[in-house]
C-alpha cells in the first residue's frame, strides 16, 4: 500500500498532515511530493497494487495544476484539501472525483483526513486479503 | 407479422404453440433442440423465441444468452415444466422477457407474447439508444452488451440508478459514463464514498451544517447534496450508509429537500442519484440493516456488472485496451501479449475483477520493460503461484505451463518482478493417500463436508416427504424458495414433472 502525498508549499498544515498520516493503521508506505507538477511524472510510472493519493491545494493555482493531471488521477482514490470552500472552487474540485474533500479553512482537517484515509486503507487491505484468499 | 421460434422437444407442444402463433397472425419456426434453434437464430431474422428449458442437447437457460445475442437479438420467453425460483431469476437476469411455467393457459401465453412483441416494436421503432462515450468501459460479450444497453438507457434518463457488482468490476466508471453521457454532463459529479466516511461524519457531509450545530462545528459547511444541485450525486457503497442517515436521505430523495444540521430552513437540491454497492441489499433489508423503501427508490434502474470470470470473452479486448493505456501513460512503446498469455489469463478466476487485471498488466509492463512482448513470466509472482496451485490441485482443466518458475533475467528492468513463488504446499502433500489431489485448504474441506451432509439429508427428505413440497418444507424447517435452491444445487428433483398436455387439450 502506497500513500502518495502531494504537499506543495511549506505551510503549517503540511506537517500536521504528515503527522496525521504517520500513525495510520496498516502503516502504508508514504511518499511525499513537493508539487502538483511532480505528481504527473510520478503517476506515469508503474503503479503498485494499492495506491492512494492525498493532495493539498493551498491555492487555486495548485488546484489548477492538479486538474492538469486529472486523467492520471482518475483510477486512484483521492483525498483533496482545497484552499477554500467557494462554490467555484468546489465545482472545479469535483472534476477530480475525490473520495473526500475538505479545505484549509477547517482546522480539524488533518484529523478527519487521518480517519478517512485510515478507513480507506482498511477497505483496500480487506479487498486485497479477500482476493488473495480466493 | 413477427417471426417466432418455438423450441421444444415435445412435437405436440410445438404444434399447439405454432397454431396459436399462426392464429395471432405471426409466422412460427420450429426447433426440437438447441442445435437447430441456434442454427435458425443465426440464419433467420427472429422477433421472439419461446424456449423450453430441458432439451435433448442441453439446458435452454444456458443457451439463453447465445439466442438473445444472435443477430436479430430476439426477445426470449421461457416456457418450462420445471419451474424453480432460481431458474426464473437466472432467466430474467440473462435477458429473458418472461418465465412461464407449464401448464400455462393459452390466454397467458398470448398476453405475454403480445406484450413482448409490443416492447420489441417500440424499441426498434425509433427509440434507438444513443451512442455512448464508453471511456474505459470495455467489452462486447453478451453480458457486457446487456449492461451497456441499460447504461445507455440510464444516460438518456434522469431515473435513479443502482449499480451492483463485485469489487473491481467498474461500478464508479459506469456511474461516470452515465453522468458524462447525460444531460447533466456540464454540472458537478459529486462522489460520496459511504464506505470511507466515519459514521459520525456522513450526515454533516451529506446535508451540511450550520455553525455551532455540534461540538467542533466552528464554521458552516455546505453539504454534498447542495453541491450536487443540477448535477449527479454518486453514492458509492450505499450499503454502508448508516441506518440513522437512511431515513433522512430517503426523504431528501423523495422531495429533493433537506435540512442542514442545526438549520431551521430547508434547502432544495435538484440532484440525479446514482448509487453503487457490492452488497446484497435485499439480504440487508431482510436482516433489518437497510431500509426497504430506500432500496426500492434506488432501484429505478439497475445495472448488474458481471464479474470478469463470467465474461472471459472480453479478456483480450480488455487486456489490449489497458496495455495500450498503461504504455501510453508511461511513455513506452506499445507492448503485446505473447502467444499463450491470453490463455493463461483466461485460466485465472479473477476475484479482483477488472481492477486486478489492470494491476496484473501494470506489473507485467514494469517487468517487461525494454521488451515488446509480455510473456507468462512477466506476470506477477502471486498470480503465477495461484495458477500453479490450481493446476496442481486438479482444479484447472488444462495443464498450464510452469508458471511458478522464476522469470528469466532481463536487461534494462526498471521495476524488478516480484520474487518467484515457492513450490506450492499442495505439491508437497500430493503423496498423502487421504488427499490424492493435495491437502485442500480448511475452508474448502469444511465446505465439501457440509455439502456431502446436505446432499444426504436432501435424499432422505425427498424420501420421507413423498415428494410433497409442504411436508418437505415443514420437515426441513426451511422456506419453499430455500428448498428449491438446495434441490437445484444438488441436482435433485422433488416433484413430478408436468408437461404441456393440458395446454394442448385446452386448445383442442
Amino acid at each position: 500500500m502506497l500513500l502518495l502525498c502531494c504537499l506543495p508549499g511549506e505551510i503549517e498544515i503540511t506537517s500536521r498532515l504528515l503527522g496525521a498520516v504517520a500513525n495510520l493503521p496498516g502503516h502504508p508506505q508514504v511518499e511525499v511530493l513537493k508539487s502538483a507538477a511532480a505528481l504527473g511524472p510520478r503517476l506515469q510510472q508503474p503503479r503498485p497494487q494499492c495506491l492512494l493519493c492525498l493532495a493539498l491545494a493551498p491555492s487555486r493555482e495548485d488546484l489548477a495544476s492538479l486538474l492538469d493531471v486529472a486523467p492520471l488521477l482518475q483510477d486512484i482514490p483521492l483525498v483533496l484539501v482545497l484552499p477554500d470552500e467557494e462554490p467555484q472552487t468546489l465545482a472545479q474540485a469535483h472534476r477530480l472525483r475525490a473520495r473526500y474533500l475538505t479545505s484549509l479553512q477547517r482546522p480539524e482537517a488533518p484529523q478527519m483526513i487521518a480517519a478517512v484515509v485510515g478507513r480507506m486503507i482498511e477497505k483496500y487491505n480487506r479487498a486485497w486479503d479477500t482476493q488473495q484468499a480466493c | 407479422m413477427s417471426v417466432i421460434l418455438i423450441v421444444d422437444d415435445d412435437p405436440l407442444i410445438r404444434e399447439t404453440l405454432a397454431a396459436l402463433v399462426a392464429k395471432l397472425g405471426h409466422q412460427a419456426l420450429l426447433a426440437p433442440d438447441l442445435a437447430q434453434a441456434l442454427a435458425l437464430a443465426a440464419e433467420c431474422p427472429l422477433d421472439l423465441v419461446l424456449l423450453d428449458v430441458q432439451l435433448p442437447d442441453g439446458s435452454g437457460l444456458e443457451s439463453l444468452p447465445a439466442l438473445k445475442w444472435s443477430p436479430s437479438e430476439p426477445e426470449i420467453i421461457i416456457l418450462t415444466g420445471h419451474g424453480d425460483p432460481d431458474g426464473a431469476e437466472l432467466a430474467i437476469n440473462n435477458g429473458a422477457w418472461d418465465y412461464l411455467e407449464k401448464p400455462a393457459s393459452t390466454q397467458e401465453i398470448k398476453l405475454t407474447l403480445q406484450q413482448a412483441l409490443e416492447f420489441r416494436r417500440q424499441r426498434r421503432a425509433g427509440r434507438s439508444l444513443p451512442a455512448l462515450d464508453r471511456r474505459d468501459l470495455v467489452g462486447s460479450s453478451p453480458a457486457m452488451r446487456a449492461c451497456l444497453e441499460v447504461t445507455a438507457q440510464a444516460a438518456a434518463s434522469l431515473a435513479n440508478v443502482l449499480i451492483t457488482g463485485e469489487t473491481g468490476t467498474g461500478k464508479e466508471l459506469v456511474a461516470w459514463v452515465i453522468h458524462d453521457n447525460g444531460p447533466r454532463r456540464a454540472r458537478p459529479f459529486v462522489v460520496v464514498d459511504c464506505g470511507c466516511l466515519p459514521e459520525n461524519l456522513v450526515e454533516s457531509l451529506l446535508f451540511g451544517h450550520e455553525r455551532g450545530a455540534f461540538t467542533g462545528a466552528n464554521l458552516p459547511q455546505e453539504g454534498l447534496l447542495g453541491q450536487a444541485d443540477g448535477g449527479t450525486l454518486f453514492l458509492d457503497e450505499v450499503g454502508e450508509l448508516p441506518p440513522s442517515v437512511q431515513k433522512s436521505f430517503l426523504r431528501c430523495l423523495q422531495e429533493k429537500r433537506f435540512r442542514p444540521l442545526g438549520s431551521r430552513r430547508e434547502q432544495h437540491s435538484d440532484f440525479r442519484l446514482i448509487a453503487a454497492t457490492n452488497r446484497d441489499l435485499e439480504r440487508m433489508v431482510a436482516e433489518g440493516t437497510f431500509r426497504q423503501d430506500l432500496m426500492f427508490r434506488l432501484k429505478s434502474l439497475v445495472i448488474e456488472l458481471p464479474p470478469l470470470r463470467e465474461r472471459l470473452d472480453d479478456l483480450g479486448e480488455l487486456a489490449a485496451h489497458h496495455l495500450e493505456r498503461i504504455c501510453q501513460r508511461a511513455g513506452l512503446p506499445p507492448k503485446y501479449l505473447a502467444p499463450g498469455v491470453l490463455e493463461t489469463l483466461g485460466r485465472y478466476h479473477w476475484p479482483g475483477n477488472v481492477r486486478e487485471l489492470v494491476n496484473v498488466l501494470e506489473s507485467a509492463v514494469g517487468a517487461a520493460s525494454g521488451q515488446e512482448e509480455i510473456s507468462v513470466f512477466h506476470l506477477p509472482a502471486y498470480f503465477r503461484a495461484k495458477l500453479a496451485r490450481r493446476a496442481v490441485g486438479g482444479k484447472s482443466a488444462t495443464a498450464s505451463p510452469d508458471v511458478s518458475a522464476p522469470p528469466p533475467p532481463q536487461a534494462g528492468l526498471t521495476a524488478a518482478p516480484a520474487p518467484a513463488a515457492p513450490i506450492s504446499p499442495s505439491r508437497q502433500e500430493a503423496a498423502d493417500p487421504a488427499y490424492p489431489g493435495g491437502l485442500p485448504c480448511l475452508k474448502d474441506f469444511k465446505e465439501s463436508l457440509a455439502n456431502q451432509a446436505e446432499r444426504q439429508y436432501l435424499h432422505s427428505l425427498v424420501r420421507h416427504s413423498g415428494g410433497d413440497i409442504h411436508s418437505a418444507c415443514q420437515m426441513a424447517g426451511v422456506s419453499r424458495g430455500h428448498l428449491y435452491a438446495l434441490l437445484k444445487k444438488h441436482n435433485l428433483t422433488l416433484f413430478k414433472q408436468v408437461s404441456l398436455q393440458d395446454l394442448a387439450a385446452e386448445d383442442a
